[in-house]
């Protein structure tokens, strides 16, 4: 085999390494193995120029479909029956109301003000901070709520 | 070809495909292939518009494998005339009828543009 080719299919398969665990395992031996079989068309026609130009659009596709996967793989259906998604629901809310009063109202305060204040004062600020990042989590948890029918019904149709 | 659980979506709800993925189908129509046949024959087929890469290849078999549109073939044409590494891929039950769906789909777009009087005048006589 060409030199070059070879390391055009070394280069080609390390870049391979960049997609999902899942898909590369199942898809990467017969990407290669076209990859070569294009790589040896190219070859055929005899003209360098023709391999570049197949060698430039393999890897622009290559990438493209390396974003897409991983972003199906992102946006993939959740599995909303496992007991982990569960635990994770049932705990999220009371779990931020615990965080934002013990920790990010305090903290807030402390970052913003900057300066030592009367304890009354700053249970006051540190208040308003949590009042305000509450209310923040309760627009998000409405958001998410709201996309969860979407979710389950996406999860139903591909399974 | 074998045919799927009974709880398989309409085949209406894959639609429209992309021109890729319709190639696709319409090559497996022909019978069972490989990725490099399916390759060569799309692009063939299209006369050059339609040229997929190996990963917008495999990225478009991944998915219609999970739906259930083709499937792998156990089965080799003939085993001493090609390379046993390549896989080789088929248009399930339901995957034909996704493609009629699509097909008729098209062929009602096509009437539709057709019965415009611009396409009518702009049509070769």
């Amino acid at each position: 085999m060409n030199v070059n080719l070879q390391y055009a299919e070394r280069v080609y398969s390390a870049l391979l390494s960049l997609y999902p665990v899942r898909f590369r395992v199942r898809f990467a031996p017969e990407i290669t193995q076209l990859f070569r079989d294009c790589c040896h068309d190219a070859l055929e026609k005899g003209e360098v120029a023709v391999l570049a130009a197949f060698l430039v659009s393999a890897l622009r596709d290559l990438l493209v479909s390396i974003l897409r996967e991983r972003r199906s793989e992102l946006m993939g259906p959740l599995n909303v029956d496992h007991p982990i998604v569960g635990i994770i629901d049932l705990m999220l809310i009371p779990s931020i109301v615990t965080v934002n009063l013990v920790v990010l109202g305090p903290v807030l305060t402390l970052l913003i003000c900057g300066e030592v204040m009367p304890v009354d004062q700053f249970m006051m600020t540190s208040g308003c901070f949590s009042v305000a990042i509450g209310s923040l989590a309760v627009v998000t948890s409405l958001v998410i709520t709201k996309l969860r029918p979407t979710v389950r019904l996406w999860v139903k149709l591909s399974a | 070809m074998t045919a799927r659980k009974s709880t398989e979506p309409p085949a209406g709800s894959f639609l429209p495909l992309t021109p890729a993925v319709f190639h696709i189908l319409l090559t497996l129509a022909d019978g069972e292939t490989h990725g490099y046949a399916i390759m060569q024959e799309v692009a063939r087929r299209s006369g050059g518009s339609v040229k997929l890469g190996p990963g917008t290849l495999y990225g478009a078999i991944s998915r219609l494998l999970e739906d259930g549109v083709i499937e792998e073939s156990d089965e080799r044409p003939d085993p001493k005339m090609d390379d046993t590494r390549r896989r080789y891929y088929r248009l399930t039950n339901f995957g034909g009828r996704v493609l009629a769906a699509e097909t008729e789909r098209l062929a009602d777009l096509v009437r539709a543009a057709r019965s415009t009087k611009v396409i009518r005048k702009l049509r070769p006589a």
